[in-house]
Parts: C-alpha cells; structure tokens; sequence
C-alpha cells in the first residue's frame, strides 16, 4: 500500500517518473568518471567528451519528455481473467500531436497488487493525430479482485538511457469498470475426478437438453427461458422465479469448499487455495460433462445448483472473491461442520485442507 | 533499400571504426592493432551469425581472455598501464563485434567504442580528434535510435530458445520500411542539439579544481636546430618539412614577406659546431602593463611594435622566445592562476640577450612580443668605431684554428672597405653573390673550408657561419642566429604562419654603441620558389586557421579564457581584442564578489516556487474547467447537481473519495425508491463528464429527478410522522 500511495503521491504532484536502465547507468557512472577525470588532469578533450556524454543525458531527458507530450490511453476493459493465465488486452493510444510522431512508445497499466505481470503494449512509431492499437499482456498470480488504478505511459526513447512514465491515473467514475475479477486456475483434484455416479467407465454421460422431471425453483436469472417462470410462485414472493428441469439422466453434484484454516499459517491457505482451483477445475470439467453443479463453502456462501456456461461463471466468481476464513481449532471445526449443502439432494464433493 | 538489420549494422561498422579513428591517428598504437580489430569489426558487424549465439558468444570470450592473458604480463611489466588497457580496448572491440545478435549487444559495443573516443581524447590531442569526433556524433546518435528501435521490438517480440532470436523477430528486422520517414530528420536534429549542448557544457564548465591546475600537454614539435648546439648540416634536413611551427599575428596589419622571427644566438665555433656558452640566466623584471622587460635600463617602449606569437610546443622544458629581431619585451596572456600551478612560466635571458622561458613541459605557449626595428644604412652604424667591450670580444671574437686562405679570402673581399659596415655589407654581398643556395650540397673535411673554397654551394649554416667566420678573422664580432625566416599569410586566421621548413640562420654583428645588427649572407632563393599559392595552399591554410582556433579554444581553453568570455558578454569591448590589466581584473572580481548574490538567490528561488505554483494552480484550474466549467451545460450534470441538492435535505452528501455511482447506491440505501433513479443520472453524469459522450435526454433526466425528489419528500414526510408517532 505503501508503494502505491507513494506511486500516487508522486503521480500527482511529479506526473513524470523516471528511472534508470541499465545503459543509463552505465553513462550516469561514465560521466561522473570523465568529470573526474577532466578535473583533475585538465585535459580539455575529456571535457570535450564530458560535454558530450552530458548533453546525451540532458537531450535523453528533453527528448523523451518531448516524446510523451499528448499522448493519451484509456483504461483498460476486459471481462475476466484466469489466475496464472497469460491475458491480451487491447490498449489504445492516442497522439493529439499535430507535427511530430512518437517513438518506442509503451503502455502498461498499473494495478494495486504486485501480484499482477504486466507485458506491456509497445508502439514502435505513432503518427501525430492516429489512434493506434495493441495489446498488453497480464498474468494474475492469484484469484481475487484487482483494482485498475492507473494508466502507465513510457519510453526509453531516444537512447534508451531511461525509462520516464507519465501516469493515467484512474478517475473515480471509471473505478467501477476498472475492477477486474480473477478467477481462479483449474485444476482437478490430485487423484482425478472423484467418484460421481454416472461418471464411471461405460456409463453413458448425459448431456444438456431438456428434460420432463422437475429439479428446482429458483429466483429468474438473465437468460433463463420466461416460459419456464412460475408465476403464481413468483406473485406470491415478489420475485420472478422459474423451475428447472432435470436432463435426461442428469445428476446433482454438490462441490462443497472447506475454506477454513486454523490459524494463519501459509500451508493452511496455500492448501485451501488449492481446493479453491480444485473447486474451480471439477466444476468446469462436471458442467462440462452435463452434470448441474451447486457450490458450497464453510463461509455461507452458496450458489444454487446449476447447469451450464452461465452457472460455470457464477461458481467461477463465487471462488474468485472466496475468502479464507481463519479460526481456532474450536471454530474451524464449527465452520467446517456448517459447510454442507443446504438440502440433501445429489452427491456431494469435499474439497479443502487434510 | 536496406532492410532494418543491415541499416543498424552497417551504421554500428561506421560508429566503431570512427572511435577506432580517433585512437588510430594518434600514430601511438601499432597499426596491426588497428587493423585487426577493424578488420574483426567490419568482419563481426556486416557477418550475420549463422551458428548458435551461445558458441560465437563463447568463442569471443574465449579471445578477449586470451588477449587479455597476453596482455595483462605486459602492462604489469612495462608499468604503462594506459597505453596497454588501450590497447586491450581496441582489440576487445573486434571480438565482441562478433556477438552483435541482441540490441544490448550493440549498447555494449557502443559503449566500448566511446571508451576509444576518451582514450583518443587522452593520446590525441590534435584537430584529427575533433574531425573524427564530429561524424562520431551523428552516427552515435543514430545507431543508439535504431538500438533503441531494436529493443522495442526485441521486447514486444517473445524470444525463441535461450536469447537466439525467434523467427517473428527476424521477420521484424528484416522489413526495409521499419524505420520510419522522420527519422531521418529525428536524428538530424538531435545531433544539432546534442552539438549544441556539448558546445554550451564544454564553455561553461568551470576549468577549477582543487590542486590539480595540470595544463593540456601536447608531443612537442622536433626542431633541430634550436637547441644550444647546432652542427652544420642540421637545418638542411627541415626545408621540406611544411608542420607548422609558429603563427604570428602581428598588431599592425599583416606584414610584407617574408617574416623574420629571432630565436637564439650561439657564440661558440669549434669548425664544425657551433654553441652556446652563455647559460647563466637572470629573470626579467615585469613592468606596470604586465611586460617582462628585457633592458630594464630602457623602460619607455611606447615606439615599439607588437605581435601576438603563438608557439608550438617545442621539446624540452626551457625555451626560447621568438621574436622579430631587436626584441624589448614580452608578454604572456594573465594567468590568475599562476600562483597555484605546480609549473610556473618564468621568463629569463643570458647575456647575449637571448630570452627564454622554462614551464610546463610539452605545451604550447601564447605570448605577446615587442620589437624596435633595426635601423640599416644609418649614418650611426657607419660612426667612428668606439671601442668594443671585453665581453664582446671574449664571447664574439672567438675562433679555432682556420685555414688561413679563409682569413686571405676575408681581407680580399672587404679590401675597399672604409669602416666596419662596409666591410659587413661587402661580406654580406660577396655570399650573396658568389655562392649558390643548395640543400643537396656534401661537405668534406672542413665544411666550412669546402664550402667557401672549394664547393662554394650551401644553404643558410655554411652562409651564415662563413660570414661570421670571416667577421671574426678580421675582428669583427658577430654571432650566428637561428630562427624563422619566410612564412605565409594565412587569410583565414589573419596571421603569418612559419613553417619547420622556414627554420633559417643567419648573423648578427656588433657595433659599438648599436649593439647587435642583423645581417643576412644567404641568397633569397628559397622564398622566390615558395610564392604563389595553389588550391591545395589554400586548403592548407584554411585547415592550419582551424587548427589554431582548435588549439587556442579547445585544446587549451581555460580558466583565463572562460573570464574573458563572460568579460566580453558582461563588459562589451573587452573581447579578445584587448587583454585585461591586472587593476581591471581586480575590480572584475571585486564586482563578483560585491555581488548580491543572497539576493539574486532568493529571487531565483522565488521564480522557481512561482512557476510551480503557476503551473499547479494551471493544472487545476484546466481539471476543474474540465470538470465543472467544460461541462457545465449539459443536462445530465444539471440534473446531477440538483440530485445532490435535493438528498442535502435529508443530510446525504457524496463523500471525498466517494464515486458518482457509490454515492447513487447510497442514496438508494436510504431512500429505495430513489435508488433506480439516482444510479441512472449518476451513470449518465459519469458518461457525460468522463467519457465525453452527448447524453441529453433532458425529459429523461427530469422525469428522473422529479422521481427521486418525490421519494425524498416521502421519506421526509415518514421520518417526520415517524417522529411524532413517538410523542407521548
């Protein structure tokens, strides 16, 4: 946090920063090594060279200042994003120079969380008034929310001797749409799917379709069929609410998570993360294989037995903000006897810390 | 059209080999040195690997720690470490020009090749450093843009297997239209401005330090002929050598040709040498104007003429000062920081009044001499003979034992003469006359008795010596006297520039109460073969003025010059046509330092809190305008702020770091039923004022508002019936 509001504080009264490479290093330490020099043995041509080398650093800096000068990026948007996944985003560019393009130019935005690989998007020329596009690549360590809060440009032009940025930061109103959720990797538990009836050898596995026999009532969710809404249920509780059909042969498959350690210890939320991506892993592959999957978790957190793409995605981001609760033994325990289904009804899988 | 590949690399050959330049003229580093590496570099640079960059980059290291092994038990042994890191740095550079594959490849090799450039700004002191270094600039400046070019791509382009390029990225490096149509002018640019600075920096960089007050040293021009001995013969071997020795600039307009400049006197003949046994050196005194006065006893100069001389540095530490003949006086450019200096410039003469100056070994020297002219075919050199000094005759009347048909030839050439200056004139002439000017002539057993019985061809020693020879025989006292004769107007630099090849002697004879004259016995051949001047004497003199201005202002800029500089800017008239006194000086320093320079401080430092006060205050009025002022008119913003006046009535106020849309959601939590309308006219003010787009369905926005305004009043309306339902 502290890098951060440092970041901020500097972006707002110093919009420029600047860095060294290593090259610039390298010349900064040749300098000082030829000031001394000069100085010392007199000798005007290593004044002469001084000179040189300093005027170098002096136009890198005017050069490169010249070169960020209207430029202008938006922030980034993109759906979602798979924890450890490398992601393309599209970032645009814009010169509102009139005269003078920009060169080696790259874009990169800044998130809260050192947790987030940036790739940035280069631009190796952008003529003056074009609005030009690339993409930038993220790698999220992990699942959760992360906050966009700035908008990065830099260049190392002319001689790559620094790195100066200018800083986009994230104004209030784009907050919102500056969030991003992550979800967590798949990945399916150590020893393969567990067993599920239908899912043995040369049993048939059944597929999404339509099915006679009723499974649920649930609250209308976007892209549920209106035909299927009960509406006499639905005036009496002042909600829309539709009953799902059961698929042909199609099973329930509660995945219940146990996110709960018993104090702060690392392997304990190391091992909860992985039944979170454990979690993440059997539920896609389950809907995948036409199963309707509900989620549990020793949080309270429940997501209502589901088919689908639509519910991979409600599952998906209920693990993606999952918490980690942490408890004494006494209350671990406690939490871990309340992760259960809300009713007894499919086969039920328990994914947490041994 | 070169494809991106072959531009970068072709430029990275030109920018090595111009670096390698500035080292190579300096004539000190073996040329197979040179060419090898330059070899390796073209060879490494044009060469595209083919095989695995591992093996090169193995392979080149591989060569550098053999050279480096090599070389290490030299420097260690030689002690001179300089000369053989530089020399490990040429060769270094061949080797690692054959692992060019990645942009910090060629960032390495650039920065090797600037290493060349410092050592060549160390060993090469000459105007071929600044010529070399000037392309040195440009194509520096554009391969370090087209590196930086390569390093966006290198980046934006995923590497392949350990650091060898991908095929994307070779694709990239081959494309011919990479490098974009300004960048042509980009570089143009910036190498003027990078000129600009580094002229502005060099100027302006304060030439103190703390003790180390050492002057730029130069390898001093070999002129024989100008130490305290000279063999007949020595001269001759300079005639065809055309360096350049010493640039006259004389105060009074540029003089008729040619030019003669006094160096020393020897006194002493032993038949085949001549030297000087007249060592003893006492100071000159300094006069009011800064002037080291050689007769004290003669104050008043005012008649005298003046030149400005400015001398190549000759070998040795003590040396001497040229002069037209009859010099008074000298004067070195003020030096204000003399006194720290370990050498110090001190002027002294011997007792034939020759002048010399010892000082920093192997620099030139600047210097400002003054001369009465000699004053021939007057009635005063024909007087009655007074009688000649003791120590006249000691030193001037000396002689070995001579053929005495010399002494026969003597008294047969001046036989008519009536006093001493005809019998010097009838001398004078007789050689001028009768004996021909040749370099090429040998002389046998007693030079001088060869040369003026027998062979009677010579060049200006065997003149000059015969004549002071025969001067002597017949008691007349004379001196022979080398120096400069000739010269060549330089119309660029606007003085006379004196050749190696114009080194002359000639002879100087005593008349009592006149003291020394300059008499001339050699034909003036020589000058009537040099005249006229060709194209390529023009370019000569052209690249001689540059040479001068390089040296004057580059090469030996210095704390005295900076002064005059800002005296020139800070008192207009005091340029460089005018030296500072020392009184002028000191009330220079005295304003410096009288200054208010707390004032001048505190004002600078109040700009610069002003500007960035301007600047911020700028910024957030520009986002305020933005914000607010830009904005203002639109119906949604309208409709926003006069939500935000309705919800005031019931104490709801957007927090600091609240959002729009938090906000609306908080108003919805407060009152549910304005909370569908709030989040829509907080949506449209977020899409009106930060993403610019037109949303001005004002109808909307007041149907909207009318709505959260009527579930306002209805909260109201409950808290306040709420209220006195609780009244007992």
């Amino acid at each position: 946090m502290g890098r951060l509001a440092d970041f901020m504080w500097r972006s707002r009264f110093f919009p420029r920063k600047l860095s060294f490479t290593r090259e610039g290093k390298i010349i900064v330490l040749v300098s000082v090594g030829l000031g001394i020099a000069a100085i010392n043995t007199g000798n005007n041509l290593i004044y002469l060279v001084f000179s040189l080398s300093l005027s170098l650093i002096v136009l890198s800096g005017i050069m490169s200042e010249a070169n960020l000068r209207r430029l202008q990026c938006e922030p980034i948007h993109f759906g979602r994003a798979r924890a450890r996944q490398r992601v393309p985003v599209a970032v645009t560019l814009k010169s509102a120079r009139k005269r003078f393009a920009s060169y080696s130019v790259e874009v990169w935005p800044w998130f809260d969380s050192p947790q987030v690989e940036v790739g940035p998007a280069r631009f190796v020329y952008v003529k003056p008034g074009s609005t030009v596009q690339a993409a930038c690549y993220l790698t999220f360590a992990r699942r959760g929310k992360y906050a966009l809060r700035a908008m990065v440009i830099s260049t190392t032009f002319p001689f790559s001797f620094f790195k100066k940025s200018v800083v986009f930061p994230v104004g209030e109103a784009e907050q919102e749409g500056a969030t991003f959720l992550v979800h967590p990797a798949l990945r399916l538990p150590g020893a393969g799917l567990p067993r599920v009836a239908g899912l043995g050898e040369g049993e048939s596995t059944p597929r999404s379709g339509r099915g006679m026999d009723f499974f649920s009532v649930r609250e209308f969710r976007p892209g549920d069929n209106p035909r299927l809404i009960l509406y006499r249920k639905s005036a009496g509780r002042l909600v829309p609410l539709v009953k799902e059909m059961e698929e042909p042969g199609q099973k329930l498959v509660w995945v219940v998570l146990i996110n709960v350690i018993e104090g702060d210890n690392a392997e304990g939320l190391q091992q909860v993360e992985k039944a979170v991506e454990e979690a993440a892993g059997l539920t896609v592959e389950l809907l995948r294989r036409g199963f309707a999957v509900g989620l549990a978790s020793a949080s309270g957190i429940v997501i209502e037995p589901g088919i689908g793409e639509v519910q991979a995605q409600r599952v998906l981001d209920a693990l993606a903000t999952m918490p980690v609760l942490i408890g004494t033994k006494e209350e671990a325990r406690k939490a871990r006897a309340f992760a259960c289904p809300p009713y007894a009804e499919g086969e039920i899988v328990w994914l947490g810390p041994s | 059209m070169l494809s991106f590949e072959q531009q970068h690399r072709v430029v990275t050959a030109a920018t090595l080999l111009l670096g390698l330049g500035c080292i190579a003229l300096s004539g000190e580093f073996p040329a197979w040195a040179l060419a090898l590496s330059a070899g390796l570099t073209l060879f490494g640079v044009l060469w595209k690997p083919g095989v695995k960059y591992s093996k090169i980059e193995s392979f080149a290291t591989f060569c550098a720690l053999m050279i480096a092994a090599v070389i290490a038990p030299l420097a260690l042994t030689s002690g001179n470490f300089l000369y053989y890191t530089i020399l490990y740095a040429i060769l270094l550079a061949g080797c690692r020009s054959l692992t060019l594959v990645k942009a910090g490849d060629f960032l390495q090799i650039y920065a090797l090749s600037f290493l060349h450039v410092i050592a060549g700004a160390v060993v090469n002191p000459g105007i071929s450093f600044g010529l070399i270094l000037l392309p040195y600039v440009v194509f520096l400046t554009l391969a370090l843009l087209l590196t930086n070019l390569r390093y966006g791509l290198e980046a934006g382009v995923e590497s392949g297997d350990k650091g060898w390029r991908s095929e994307q990225l070779e694709q990239w490096l081959e494309r011919r239209d990479l490098v974009p149509g300004g960048f042509v002018a980009v570089t143009a640019g910036l190498t003027c401005l990078i000129f600009f600075f580094s002229v502005i920096f060099f100027f302006i960089f304060p030439r103190i330090g703390l003790g180390f007050f050492a002057v730029q040293t130069r390898p001093g021009v070999s002129v024989s002929g100008f130490s305290d001995t000279v063999t007949l013969g020595d001269l001759g071997e300079l005639i065809d050598d055309p360096e350049v020795v010493a640039r006259v600039r004389f105060f009074d307009g540029v003089p008729a040709l040619p030019v003669r400049l006094r160096g020393q006197s020897l006194d002493h003949y032993d038949g085949k040498m001549w030297s000087k046994t007249t060592k003893n050196l006492w100071e000159l005194r300094v006069d009011q104007m800064g002037r080291h006065m050689i007769d004290p006893y003669r104050p008043d100069i005012g008649s005298a003429r003046a030149a400005e001389i400015y001398l190549e540095p000759l070998g040795g530490s003590r040396r001497v000062m040229f002069s037209p003949p009859k010099p008074v006086a000298f004067r070195k450019p003020p030096d204000y920081l003399e006194a720290l200096r370990p050498h110090k410039w001190r002027f002294g003469r011997d007792v034939a009044g020759d002048v010399f100056v010892s000082g920093p070994p192997d620099t030139s020297i600047q210097y400002t001499a003054y001369w009465v002219d000699e004053l021939h075919e007057n009635g005063a050199l024909r007087a009655p003979s007074k009688e000649i000094p003791d120590w006249v005759s000691r030193l001037y009347l000396q002689l070995p034992e001579v053929d005495p048909r010399v002494l026969a030839l003597a008294r047969e050439v001046t036989r008519g003469a009536k006093d001493q200056y005809e019998a010097v004139k009838a001398i004078e002439t007789f050689l001028q006359r009768n004996y021909r000017y040749s370099l090429k002539s040998r002389h046998g057993g007693d030079p001088l008795v060869d040369f003026l019985l027998n062979n009677k061809e010579g060049h200006c020693e065997y003149f000059a010596s015969a004549m002071a020879v025969m001067l002597r025989l017949l008691g007349i006292p004379a001196r022979l006297v080398t120096g400069f004769y000739g010269g060549e107007v330089n119309e660029y630099g606007g003085y006379v520039a004196l050749r190696k090849e114009d080194a002359h002697a000639w002879v100087e004879v005593y008349f009592p109460g006149h003291g020394f004259v300059t008499f001339d016995p050699t034909p003036p051949v020589a000058l009537e073969m040099r005249s006229g001047r060709s194209w390529w004497g023009k370019l000569r003199a052209a690249f001689d003025a540059a040479k001068l201005w390089w040296y004057l202002w580059v090469v030996e800029y210095n704390l005295d010059k900076q002064v005059e500089i800002i005296a020139t800017v800070l008192r207009p008239g005091m340029g460089s046509g005018r030296r500072w006194t020392l009184a002028e000086f000191r009330e220079f320093k005295e304003k410096v330092k009288d200054a208010p320079w707390a004032t001048y401080a505190g004002i600078a430092v109040a700009v610069v809190v002003a500007a960035f006060l301007a600047r911020r205050a700028l910024r957030l009025t520009r986002a305020r305008g933005k914000k607010y002022t830009t904005r203002a008119g639109e119906p949604a913003v309208q409709a926003w702020l006069e939500l935000r006046k309705v919800v005031k009535r019931i104490g709801l106020e957007r927090g600091r770091s609240e959002t729009q849309l938090e906000f609306a959601r908080r108003i919805g939590q407060t009152v549910p039923a304005a909370r569908g309308a709030a989040e829509r006219l907080a949506w449209a003010y977020v899409r009106t004022v930060f993403r610019g787009e037109a949303v001005e369905d004002r109808e909307e926005f007041e149907g909207l508002l009318e709505a959260v305004k009527e579930a306002v009043r209805a909260e109201r309306s409950s808290e306040s019936g709420g209220g006195n339902g609780g009244l007992p």
